[in-house]
């Protein structure tokens, strides 16, 4: 009778025990199955900061320094225009020298006279000749400039675009 | 005392009388029970690993960050350090752009004063001429110079942000 009663006992703790440490042996298999979930959920959350830092430092350092380049660019136009309009001046101080070349020339009935005129007004048409081919050449460089403000302008903006979808 | 039980388990004992199949049985029962007792701790060990280890992939995450933007704003300030310095040239450029448009501007002036001799007024287109060439040259100096800022993003070395 004794082994039957020991049997029994024994057979019941060891169910107890075996339950026992089987339901352990689970909650720990889930336990770290979250805990593989939640350190690869954590990792990525920390590597997405990081980029996202990162890019906007990269962006706002990029922004800062186009910003720059379309500064420069802008003076360089303020300059060239200020230039173009100095050359206009020139250009129309030696018309109205030209003018009153013509005239004299015209009043005048001595022909020595009038040779020295004219030589003074081919000399005037000479060098206006090379006033507007510098003209000239100050337009384009004008047009070329504008056309870079533009793009260094829509560069600017295109960073901060950038920076704009990152932040949002 | 896994050993030692499934040693006992193994063992007639006489003296109990139990029979050999229910010792055998308790022994199994036992040994699985250790087993899972060790498989658990041997997952609360992984378990501890893991967290460890994510623990030090952040910890690399952000020194690497802090690696990246460092070196990002130094390339960063030495470029702007590029920058400033051919913004300074073009400015010189600037200035002897404009003493050049005023030598021209003189010679023009030279040619309708009265007092000029005429062999002077001679020269002076040719003299213009060249002022002209100088100043076209400084102009083209200074499209070269902002070329060379405009290459900001290749000369820089910034790294990351992909």
């Amino acid at each position: 009778m004794l082994p039957f009663i020991v049997g029994a006992v024994v057979i019941g703790v060891g169910a107890y025990l075996l339950d026992d440490a089987s339901s352990s042996n689970k909650r720990a298999r889930r336990k770290y199955s979250n805990t593989c979930d939640e350190a690869e959920e954590w990792i990525e959350h920390e590597a997405y900061h990081a980029r996202r830092k990162d890019s906007l430092d990269k962006l706002f350092k990029m922004k800062k320094a186009k910003r720059k380049v379309a500064d420069a660019i802008y003076t360089t136009l303020k300059q060239a225009n200020r230039e173009f309009k100095q050359v206009n001046h020139t250009l129309k101080d030696s018309k109205e020298s030209l003018s009153e070349l013509f005239m004299k020339k015209k009043m005048t009935n001595n022909r020595a006279e009038k040779r020295v005129f004219q030589e003074e007004i081919n000399l005037i048409l000479a060098s206006r000749k090379e006033l507007f081919a510098l003209k000239e050449q100050m337009r384009g460089n004008t047009l070329e400039l504008k056309e870079r403000l533009k793009l260094a302008n829509t560069q600017t903006h295109q960073v901060q675009d950038e920076i704009n979808q990152i932040l949002e | 005392m896994f050993n030692s039980l499934t040693t006992l388990s193994k063992t007639n004992l006489p003296s109990l009388n139990v029979p050999t199949a229910s010792l055998n049985f308790i022994g199994q029962t036992v040994g699985r029970y250790f087993e899972y007792k060790n498989n658990t701790k041997l997952i609360e060990h992984e378990t501890k690993k893991v967290k460890e280890q994510s623990k030090i992939i952040v910890k690399n995450i952000e020194a690497e960050l802090v690696r990246v933007l460092d070196e990002n704003d130094k390339s960063f300030k030495q470029e702007m350090a590029r920058l400033k310095m051919i913004g300074q040239e073009l400015k010189n450029g600037e200035k002897s752009k404009g003493k050049l448009l005023k030598q021209i501007a003189s010679y023009s002036k030279m040619l309708s004063d009265p007092n000029v001799p005429l062999s002077i007024k001679e020269t002076i287109p040719t003299l213009i001429a060249q002022t002209n060439e100088l100043f076209q040259a400084e102009q083209s100096q200074a499209l070269k110079k902002l070329n060379l800022m405009s290459n900001f993003e290749s000369n820089t070395k910034l790294i990351g942000g992909e």
